[in-house]
């Protein structure tokens, strides 16, 4: 008998991913006058200061780069913008590792593991940052709770230098900054269907293989998402690095802080915050081009 | 249907690549808290048999086969393929593939990537792989697809390339849930003889489920009914057609006239009953142990195509008098729908040639049925 293969079928159309139910049904004028509030909020409350805080980094004194030529030149400056955008890394790189496993802890079937993680991450978000931020104060002071335990119980015979230091603004700003990291990879590990890492593991593949080549690569958006916003967010961190970060630790947001209500430099602050505004948006723009991500994953 | 068993037996033992195991499921119990998905089913299949698991929605069918598949632990009992005992067996390590009822194809991997995922896993080398690929890409048809992504597939093609992605390793046994319940009934059926086409040119074994009666009734080799978790026939399609075992199954395959009444006398295996102020007879079931005395409540099964019409005359005929309610023309038959003196509808399918002529709705007609053709039930609705 010659083999038969399957015969020929009308090719349907491809099934186009559903559209979110509103796209495209309200109209142009009716979706104008929707979001005009808010865009004017915007235009008044932000957009407005924040130009003329970046005109008068040019204007003032006079028609000028002085500010920025400032900038540059002077170690300093370059030296708190390189510590911030390493700062910012490195607690990027600590929260994703922090929090992908909690993520994954959250995303469980079953109920009772998965509401607990929740909890835990949630409820520090509704805590005030200046909160968390005091709470490491105690945690590292040198007559802290970990100074006093470490000397009492003769670990150590002088209290460390905890506070005041890049560990410590790192280890605080990954701590205040990991429900970012965590809630938008549990979304994306949440709307991954089950059969998928299902027919992975169906098709031969173990629990480390189903992970690196199914849930991992689908939970990227979520990765990346989850990425961007903590490094944005902890380029322009002010709370927690004025609080813990000593002269040494200068970062971006503190050193405007500075100039703007202690030394009423604005124009110079101005100039800082492009630098800031430039940065951040650089970011934003470099991870969407390179990363493509809704050509990588199409989840249906 | 004409069915040319020995035939196609050796067809498929001419054309078949790979050997099926056989797949054994003895005593299966699964419970999710106070509901019984699955209760202790047992049931063997052939090594290259194609067998259905049937039954209404919540009936247990997801449940059997995700724990051949591994993903659900039974709490007692045993399955096993071929010799070996995989009930405690990891899902990556049974050899048994499974496609999902919404295919579960990777977004992110092209057509291609996707087939070529159980051969990787595997560690089958490049070439090897590649021919492989090629091959299951031409059974499915889909050569020219290969290097889409799943997204850029219309239901049909995804439906295929979940189906080569399943059978380019070669498995023994397959498993299927639902595969073909998100296409369309055209595209339904013609997927259906494709993969009856592709099962027997591979020889594999395959427990197939679906709700859809008559999808399972022409794919099988045998149909496991499966009602409340339970396991209530189990046998070749036509079997389960003619000899249904009990009501549920009477009623949930093909068409059914299913009449409640009273038995009024038993001869032998041949039972007469009073329904809606007529006289219905048929045999009783083989099941029905003594349970079916005279006064006792039964249902009488009796399919559409065995049911006769006559005109009303008058004189007093033996069967259940009614009225002719409506006509409704289904091409080769016309199905004629009686209410009975009592209420009680009853469908009779005549041939279309044959139709009666006089008959039109409003006449008073006399339903019957050879003895033989209808089976009773014990017990009330
Ligand atoms: N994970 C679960 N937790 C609790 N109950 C479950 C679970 N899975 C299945 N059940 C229950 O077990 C019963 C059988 O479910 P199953 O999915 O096997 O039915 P099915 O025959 O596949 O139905 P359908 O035709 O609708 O797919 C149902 O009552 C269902 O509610
Ligand atoms: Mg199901």
């Amino acid at each position: 008998m010659s083999v038969t293969t399957v015969t020929d079928l009308p090719a349907g159309p491809a099934v186009p991913a559903a559209a979110p139910a509103l796209r495209g049904r309200l109209s142009l004028p009716l979706s104008l006058l929707l979001v005009a509030p808010l865009v004017l909020l915007l235009a008044w409350a932000f957009f407005l200061p924040i130009g003329r805080l970046l005109l008068t980094s040019v204007t003032e004194p006079t028609l000028t780069l002085t500010n920025y030529r400032r900038l540059i030149t002077q170690p300093l400056y370059a030296e708190v913008i390189l510590r911030t955008v390493w700062i910012s890394f490195a607690c990027t790189a600590a929260a994703l590792l922090l929090g992908y496993p909690v993520a994954a802890l959250m995303a469980r079937p079953g109920r009772v593991v998965p509401k607990i993680a929740a909890v835990c991450v949630m409820v520090p978000l509704w805590t005030s940052v200046l909160v968390r931020s005091y709470a490491w104060i105690i945690l590292l002071d040198r007559k802290g709770v970990i100074n006093t335990l470490l000397v009492q119980s003769g670990v150590i015979a002088k209290p460390l230098t905890m506070l005041y230091t890049d560990g410590a603004v790192l280890m605080a700003m990954t701590h205040v900054l990991l429900p970012f990291m965590i809630l938008p990879i549990y979304s994306s590990l949440r709307s991954l269907p089950v059969d998928l890492p299902r027919a992975a593991a169906n098709l031969g593949a173990g629990r480390v293989r189903v992970f690196f080549a199914v849930t991992l690569p689908l939970s990227l958006p979520g990765v990346f998402a989850g990425c961007l916003l903590v490094f944005v967010m902890a380029l322009g961190f002010y709370v927690t690095p004025a609080l813990l970060g000593g002269p040494q630790t200068l970062m971006i947001a503190t050193l405007i802080g500075q100039q703007a209500t202690e030394l009423l430099d604005w124009p110079f602050a101005g100039a800082i915050s492009c630098v800031l505004l430039v940065l951040s948006l650089g970011m934003v723009i470099t991870f969407k081009r390179l990363l493509r991500l809704d050509r990588v994953v199409a989840h249906d | 249907m004409l069915r040319e068993r020995p035939a196609a037996a050796a067809a498929r033992a001419a054309a078949a690549t790979v050997s099926g195991l056989a797949v054994g499921i003895s005593e299966v119990w699964r419970r999710y808290g106070p509901v019984t998905a699955v209760a202790g089913v047992s049931l063997d299949v052939a090594a290259g048999e194609f067998v259905s698991l049937l039954g209404p929605s919540g009936s247990g069918k997801t449940t059997l086969l995700m724990m051949l598949a591994g993903f659900e632990q039974p709490q007692s009992g045993r399955l096993t393929v071929g010799e070996r005992d995989i009930t405690r067996v990891a899902p990556n390590k049974r050899n048994v593939a499974m496609v999902f009822q919404r295919y579960a194809l990777f977004p992110h991997m092209t057509v291609a990537e996707n087939i070529a995922f159980p051969l990787r896993m595997r560690r089958i080398g490049r070439a090897e792989r590649e021919a492989r690929i090629r091959r299951a890409l031409d059974m499915v048809k889909l050569e020219a697809q290969a290097g889409r992504k799943p997204a850029e597939l219309s239901g049909g093609q995804q439906q295929r390339v979940a189906l080569a992605r399943a059978i380019v390793f070669e498995p023994p046994v397959i498993l299927m849930d639902e595969p073909l319940g998100a296409l369309d009934k055209k595209l339904r059926q013609h997927m259906q003889i494709e993969l009856k086409q592709l099962q027997r040119r591979l020889g594999a074994t395959v427990i197939y489920v679906t709700h859809d009666q008559e999808e399972a009734l022409t794919m099988s080799d045998r149909v496991a009914v499966l009602n409340h978790g339970k396991l209530v026939q189990l046998g070749p399609p036509r079997a389960l057609y003619d000899q249904p075992a009990d009501a549920f199954v009477a009623d949930f395959i093909g068409e059914m006239n299913l009449l409640p009444g009273t038995v009024r006398a038993m001869t032998g295996e041949l039972c007469t009953l009073a329904v809606d102020g007529g006289t219905a007879v048929g045999m009783a079931a083989s099941n029905s142990d003594g349970q079916l005395a005279s006064g006792k409540p039964a249902r009488v099964a009796v399919r559409p195509e065995h049911v006769e019409l006559v005109a009303a005359s008058g004189a007093a005929q033996d069967g259940l008098p009614g009225q002719l309610a409506e006509i409704v023309f289904n091409g080769a038959t016309t199905a004629m729908l009686v209410e009975l003196a009592g209420g009680t509808m009853l469908r009779a399918d005549i041939s279309t040639r044959s139709s009666l002529a006089g008959l039109h709705p409003g006449s008073p007609v006399v339903a019957s049925w050879a003895a033989g053709a209808a089976l009773v039930f014990p017990g009330a609705a």
